[in-house]
């Protein structure tokens, strides 16, 4: 005797994790869009959208005051420049992939050092960089002044500054332990190659640069996708690092999207804002991931 | 961790609502080992008096709580909760949320000082039961005023200034300071703007009934920018923390440093006898002295289950023995000025001589302001402090924000 019958048993199957992910996912994702029409303080009672409040002000006002809000723009500069330079660390995750893939008898000490980073927390990570970049005391001052390079009675001012400058401490503190997981990931795929075709290559007489561009590089694309994909979201969601780091400071220089959010929604108490920028930040990852897929596919074609 | 505690208090809430009568539940913030411990000790002595009253207390951290309470304090509250004074507890009030409790304060209002009586009352009731506080001042090296040949701290800012020079002429930095998280330069607002144009006027700004583009507030701004200009703080104080900047002081890298109280409990060892206190001069002998003095408190939220027994709670926490002996295991001050406080620590005692010659008492710039406000203030006071150029544009962002906020 069957219990169900089989064009119901999967959705029977599906069950538990289709509640629990519309528990989890899709319910806070709708959620978050309506509280974006609102201007919910957390405390009220639960909030109707704001033209039907007050019907003078639009339904969208959020969204215009956060086009307006010098604050937004200078979190968005800061996710650009994440993304940018942030997107530096696949390459150094190849780059490392392939070393310890031709050398892997002689560097599995090494690579577990360089694997390391990407065991610890990102609140690990981020306290170690704050006190390397501590000015007066931390290891670069230190450094810089036994060198020479930088006078004893000075301090280097990297994260003192006001405007872009601290971002490339906050940015190089999260490239680190990242840089060790798209080594991870390349490394996964170089390992599912098949040699033979390495060796019909080699033999065609193509030189190392050849087997890489033509052969190796073609064949990681699977690898190279997840890659970057991982590294976009990570770069537009930034927020533990910079946290840890300078809470955003000084004065909002590094401040991001996600950090903005939070601060909006749990310091200010302001939910129904603090969901908007999350709709943005939302809408920017999509946009971007999905512009992303289509080159790819376009690519192959 | 926090949706873990989240989901435990849920839990502790879903039991109470069959809590018999008779039961007495406490939400509190003080996660603190030292605070929860003396409060642990509290409950016992209340419960020795109090047999037939069940205490239920729950503890979150700080973080969490401010944002929890939002949640439960409209919909399912407990009898009684911990705050802060000031405006932060006026916005819950202004919403109904806290029950009055002027029949608890009956007979014992004579045991409290006016400025800690001023902080717990809204539109003429009384909301909140005060249990301790602390002060805030200047803490500095003995021996480094003694080496540029200073012997009694500054009174007045003329003798300040004139010290910050000397320590400058020494290659100490004078004043430390961390602002990676921005409530130290409030504390310099706070101050500077009490000193130049009083307990009021610093009062209706914090408010939001003042502007930040009134000239007064001009003037705060100017006096604070000429102190950044002649190098009285210490350099990158924009990267480093409150705790970082200490240890300026305890090195002997600076000679002075504006804290609470609560900085007192980390001195080293080997320099504690050379650390000494003074109060915030003055910078106008018109205006009578304010301090900075954030005070704790606790109160009966409006939906509360069992208000006989919370009052009961509350007027055992008004007593000057209830108060000296949590203050004295915590070293904070006790509000009831009836309380005999016990010498022993130096730095209580001159805390609680600046605050007996205090006409009145704020609650720190975080929490006498709109959350909001506050926000964008300390931003803007890094960023006069990191680049001391343009007081316009940084009173106009605080203004902006404050114009949004209060015209709801």
């Amino acid at each position: 005797m069957k219990l169900f019958d089989d064009s119901k048993s999967p959705w029977v199957f599906l069950a538990p994790s289709l509640v629990l992910y519309g528990l989890y996912v899709l319910f806070p994702i709708v959620f978050t869009f309506y509280l974006s029409v609102t201007a919910w303080d957390g405390i009220s009672s639960f909030p109707l959208p704001m033209c039907i409040t007050s019907p003078e002000t639009s339904c969208l006002s959020n969204f215009t005051e956060l086009f307006e809000a010098e604050l937004f723009w200078k979190s968005f500069t800061n996710n650009l420049l994440w993304l940018v330079f942030f997107g530096i660390s696949p390459l150094f995750g190849l780059f490392l992939a392939l070393f310890f893939h031709v050398k892997s008898n002689f560097a599995s000490p090494l690579k577990t050092l360089l694997f390391m980073p990407m065991v610890f927390s990102l609140i690990v990570v981020g306290m170690i960089w704050s006190w390397f970049l501590q000015p007066g005391f931390g290891l670069v001052d230190t450094v810089l002044h036994l060198l020479k390079l930088l006078p004893p009675d000075q301090e280097f001012g990297l994260m003192t500054e006001l405007g872009l400058a601290p971002n490339a401490g906050v940015i190089l503190a999260a490239i680190w332990p990242h840089s060790a997981y798209c080594m991870i990931l390349y490394l996964a795929g170089l390992s599912n190659l098949p040699k033979n075709v390495f060796e019909a290559a080699l033999i065609d007489g193509a030189n190392r640069w050849q087997l890489l561009w033509h052969v190796i590089l073609p064949m990681l694309k699977p690898a190279t996708i997840i890659v970057v994909i991982v590294t976009m979201i990570g770069a537009l969601r930034a927020f533990d690092i910079v946290a840890i780091m300078t809470n955003g400071g000084p004065a909002n220089s590094t401040n991001t999207l996600a950090l903005y959010m939070y601060q909006e929604t749990f310091v200010n108490f302001r939910y129904g804002y603090g969901a908007s920028i999350a709709v943005v930040l939302f809408m920017i990852s999509v946009g971007l991931i999905l512009a992303y897929l289509r080159q790819i596919k376009k690519g192959e074609t | 961790m926090s949706t873990f505690k989240a989901k435990t208090w849920a839990f502790i809430l879903f039991l109470s609502s069959t809590a018999h009568a008779g039961d007495l539940i406490i939400n509190s913030m003080h996660s603190d080992p030292d605070v929860k411990k003396a409060f642990a000790q509290l409950l016992e002595d209340f419960k020795k008096e109090n047999a037939d009253i069940k205490v239920v207390l729950n503890t979150t951290s700080h973080e969490a709580y401010k944002v929890q309470i939002r949640t439960w304090l409209p919909n399912k509250a407990p009898d009684v909760a911990t705050w802060f004074a000031g405006n932060r507890a006026r916005y819950f009030i202004d919403k109904g949320l806290v029950e009055p409790i002027d029949d608890v304060w009956t007979g014992i209002d004579k045991q409290f000082s006016d400025s800690i009586k001023d902080v717990v009352t809204f539109n003429g009731k009384k909301y909140l039961m005060p249990l301790s506080y602390y002060n805030w001042g200047f803490y500095y090296r003995k021996d480094i005023f003694e080496k540029i040949g200073v012997k009694t701290p500054p009174k007045t800012w003329a003798e300040f200034t004139t010290i910050v020079e000397k320590l400058n002429k020494a290659s100490i930095s004078p004043i430390a300071i961390g602002i990676k998280d921005g409530w130290p330069a409030a504390a310099w607002f706070d101050y500077l703007n009490m000193r130049i144009h009083g307990y009021k006027f610093h009062m209706a700004l914090m408010a939001g009934t003042e502007s930040y583009l009134d000239p007064k507030v001009k003037k705060t701004f100017e006096v604070w920018q000429t102190l950044i200009k002649s190098n009285a703080f210490n350099k990158s104080a924009a990267a480093i923390s409150w705790q970082e900047a200490s240890a300026l002081l305890w090195q002997g890298k600076a000679g002075m440093y504006l804290m609470g109280n609560f900085i007192t409990t980390q001195i080293p060892k080997n320099i504690e006898d050379q650390i000494g206190f003074f109060p915030f001069p003055t910078l106008n002998p018109e205006i009578p002295n304010a301090e900075v003095a954030p005070v704790d408190v606790y109160f009966i939220p409006a939906k509360a289950a069992h208000k006989a027994e919370a009052k009961k709670f509350l007027a055992f926490l008004a007593k000057p023995e209830t108060q000296q002996k949590f203050n004295q295991s915590v070293k904070l001050m006790p509000t009831n000025s009836t309380s005999i406080t016990d010498a022993g620590d130096r730095f209580l005692k001159a805390g609680i001589e600046t605050l007996r010659n205090a006409k009145n008492v704020s609650q720190f710039f975080d929490r006498d302001a709109d959350p909001e406000v506050a926000k964008a203030g300390m931003d803007s006071f890094v960023e006069l402090m990191a680049r001391p150029d343009d007081i316009n544009t940084i009173a106009k962002k605080i203004e902006a924000v404050r114009l949004r906020v209060y015209k709801k």
